[in-house]
């Protein structure tokens, strides 16, 4: 395919992801939204409203990505977002699943030529996996952390953030919040304190050579969740 | 540079997020001032530095929007103050239009741009936030800029960066630049639309604009290196 054959096919699959935007968006939060920390976290009018912004930005980074034939825009942007979201409640596992929500959205949609959308989104959620050092090392070794239990694999993404940031407000923020979400789910009390020691434990045992840093932020958290809501 | 002004920057941010406008003007005019500090130096190293930090503050959820509002509000006071005593460099007899493409509602940076070039000696059209295209197409028609800054913060306002390059070529052929947050994400639309990309430090910004206005190097300017505060020798000291 030549250049100018190659830019009209992505401009015309940027103009195609724009005309549905809100559609695409919806089907990626009816998805997303089925997970009942949504609305509990942050409310269900603030959650779609902000849901549905942010989804319609989240094609609208992707558009431009494939007009300009660039996966950087869109990596940038995951970046970008990642830092802006991560320090307002949500963790990159969240971000991550959005991308992969809208990707699954536009599967759906049985485009013959939406590869490079789903290549685009495929960078992106790449992009969100730090640099280098313990937030990173926390990234590698998640899946040995959480030994399979999302619920684990999700704090643990809170931690990698919490390290990435130097912020360990933002996992004991999340688990003070979440001693009251476990109670009002009918989990048994005690369950955060159960949960942080599990994923201490864990951690620690994978990743020794990054204890200093584990442990400043799991120390707020093991407190975070002694707190009774 | 005249010293390190990072304390001055320090104090102007205080100012802003306390919402101290006087104090904000008074960090910029006097103690800038007072310290020997150039215009160009303390719209750069105080006022844009300090915009960068409300930026990245706002980011990591440390201000509210409401405050980085405020922020940029008393931002758009100093740099006005600045500008209003700022003696002007002398004039090249070259016209630049400065906008912020259509649906863009951050002028900010444009407006640094705007006001770096009129007191470099460019005599600046700004047109701000969000100028439509027919009306953007119409004021170049009729101005006729020998060069034009566009300005895009957000990348969903790219589209309107390629309509609006080639419906100005097809009424000038003054060359263009483009600058701003969406263009550092998305240098290759720049370089397929053939425009001049412009970064955030204005020596960098003023090379640019001289070179494709066509203006060589200067001889030796008597006020030093860039345009110094209160020039108590009065305007006509901008002629050649």
């Amino acid at each position: 395919m030549t250049a100018s054959a190659t830019a009209a096919s992505g401009s015309a699959l940027a103009d195609r992801l724009l005309g549905v935007a809100d559609e695409l968006t919806e089907r990626a939060l009816a998805e997303q939204y089925r997970d009942p920390f949504w609305y509990q976290r942050y409310g269900e009018p603030r959650a779609t409203r902000h849901g549905r912004q942010d989804g319609n930005h989240h094609v609208s980074y992707l558009a431009e990505a494939l007009r300009a034939h660039d996966s950087v825009v869109m990596e940038r942007y995951a970046r970008w977002l990642q830092q802006l979201l991560t320090t307002r409640g949500m963790c990159t596992r969240h971000i991550a699943e959005c991308f992969d929500c809208l990707g699954r959205a536009i599967n759906e949609r049985g485009w013959a030529d939406a590869g490079p959308a789903l290549d685009v989104l495929a960078t992106a959620t790449a992009a969100l996996r730090y640099d280098g050092g313990p937030a990173r090392a926390v990234q590698d070794r998640a899946g040995a952390i959480s030994d399979g239990d999302p619920e684990l694999e999700t704090l643990t993404s809170y931690l990698a953030d919490a390290i990435a940031l130097s912020r360990p407000d933002v996992l004991a923020d999340h688990i003070a919040w979440y001693v009251g979400f476990l109670e009002r789910q009918g989990r048994p009390s005690g369950t955060a304190v159960v949960l942080i020691e599990r994923l201490r434990a864990a951690a620690l045992r994978e990743l020794p050579e990054h204890q200093a840093d584990l442990l400043l932020v799991l120390d707020a958290a093991g407190a975070a969740a002694r707190v009774r809501p | 540079m005249t010293g390190n002004l990072d304390d001055l920057r320090e104090r102007y941010l205080r100012a802003q997020l306390a919402g101290d406008r006087r104090e904000a003007v008074r960090v910029v005019i006097e103690s800038g001032f007072e310290r020997g500090a150039s215009v160009r130096e303390l719209q750069a190293h105080v006022v844009q530095a300090a915009q960068n930090e409300i930026g990245r503050l706002w980011q990591l959820n440390q201000v509210t929007i409401a405050q980085e509002h405020m922020a940029t509000a008393i931002s758009q006071l100093a740099l006005a103050a600045l500008f209003e005593r700022a003696p002007g460099g002398k004039p090249y007899g070259k016209t630049i239009a400065i906008a912020c493409v259509e649906g863009e509602l951050h002028d900010m940076p444009a407006r640094l741009v705007a006001d770096y070039l009129e007191l470099d000696g460019f005599d600046v059209r700004y047109l701000g936030a969000n100028v439509p295209q027919d009306h953007l197409v119409s004021m170049i028609r009729a101005e006729v800029p020998d060069v034009i800054g566009l300005s895009v913060t957000m990348s969903f306002n790219m589209p309107a960066l390629r309509e609006a390059v080639p419906r100005l070529r097809a009424v000038t052929s003054a060359p263009i630049f483009v600058g701003g947050h969406a263009i550092d994400l998305s240098r290759t639309t720049a370089v397929a639309l053939g425009v001049e990309i412009v970064g955030n430090l204005p020596d960098e910004l003023l090379a640019t604009a001289r070179r494709l206005a066509g203006i060589g190097k200067r001889g030796p300017d008597t006020r030093g290196p860039d345009t110094r505060g209160p020039d108590t020798r009065g305007p006509e000291t901008r002629s050649e």
